[in-house]
């Protein structure tokens, strides 16, 4: 069950002066979300959880600057985890999907049911090998505009990017992956 | 071309609608809140080293009033004594061979005297 926004408020000003287990229902509410957000980013159940983590942690030394008029409470806690996966992704090596992750996907993609329940692994794999080709940008915009189904407003407001990049890094980042599916022989 | 496209929307919207979930969430939340109480004791110990050292500058304060007590008793003390040797000086006849001492020791009650009546002034100036 969703909390209320004024039940939201409520907590992150107790939060704000300091009251950790107030803060604790805010990590319990929000850490799926983060986590969902931060798997998808990085392609990794490991890294996620401790991107999460970090989050959290940064969430809780800033929640002073956190007001109601900077947006959703969820779109700032994006924001954090944005930065902190995107500071990874520069950092990892080359996004290499192997012919075990290539595997997944067609299996993925060949199943009679694609509402079919999928492993957090299995989806970060499937997310790999799609993203392989990707620029950290155009990685982040195709996962928060296609995966997350967020509009462009709220991605302006948590990559700082506007609209125009968005939309260009978006467009080239269906490209590729259309290439990427091509080229793995998924030509229907 | 148009299949094409419809095959990888069909795979971009089955994927939205994944939303992976923690496997194990109150682990994550536990080692979050360790982590936040770990970096709040730093805060406790300063406010602990805060009292102590108002404490430990309240005590300094004590000592050195309780000093400069002390040293004002003791002046007046050397004045006491430096009457009393007057007195004596004053009782003692003046025969030539203590005539030199007799010098030295009045020199030096003037000497003091003089210092103290310069001290007196100075603390009743200021």
């Amino acid at each position: 069950m969703q909390m209320e926004q004024k039940e939201i408020n409520s907590i992150i000003q107790r939060c704000k002066e300091g009251n950790t287990e107030a803060f604790r229902l805010l990590v319990e509410e929000y850490q799926n979300m983060a986590f969902s957000f931060a798997l998808k980013l990085l392609c990794s159940e490991s890294e996620a959880e401790d991107a999460v983590q970090d989050a959290f942690v940064s969430v809780w030394h800033n929640i002073d600057r956190y007001s109601e008029s900077k947006g959703k409470f969820t779109t700032w806690i994006s924001t954090i985890v944005y930065r902190l996966c995107l500071d990874r992704i520069k950092h990892k090596k080359v996004n290499v999907s192997l012919p075990t992750d290539e595997a997944v996907l067609q299996e993925y993609v060949t199943a009679s049911d694609p509402e079919q329940q999928l492993m957090n692994s299995q989806l970060a794999v499937i997310i790999k090998v799609l993203v392989s080709e990707l620029s950290p940008k155009q990685q982040i915009v195709f996962t928060l505009s296609v995966l997350d189904n967020m509009d462009t407003e709220e991605i302006e407001k948590i990559t700082g990017l506007n609209a125009d990049k968005i939309k260009s890094n978006l467009y080239v980042a269906r490209q590729k992956i259309k290439k990427q599916l091509i080229r793995l022989g998924y030509d229907k | 071309m148009t299949n094409n496209k419809q095959f990888i929307d069909n795979i971009f919207e089955s994927l939205q609608n994944k939303q992976p979930m923690l496997s194990h969430p109150k682990e994550m939340t536990d080692a979050i809140m360790r982590i936040i109480e770990l970096e709040s004791k730093p805060k406790r110990w300063i406010v602990a080293l805060r009292y102590c050292s108002v404490a430990a500058a309240i005590l300094l304060l004590i000592v050195f009033t309780f000093q400069i007590m002390t040293g004002k008793d003791a002046i007046d003390e050397a004045s006491i004594i430096a009457y009393q040797n007057d007195t004596f000086y004053r009782m003692q006849p003046n025969k030539d061979e203590n005539l030199y001492i007799s010098y030295i020791q009045k020199k030096l009650y003037k000497k003091s005297s003089y210092e103290l009546l310069k001290k007196k002034i100075y603390e009743s100036k200021y």
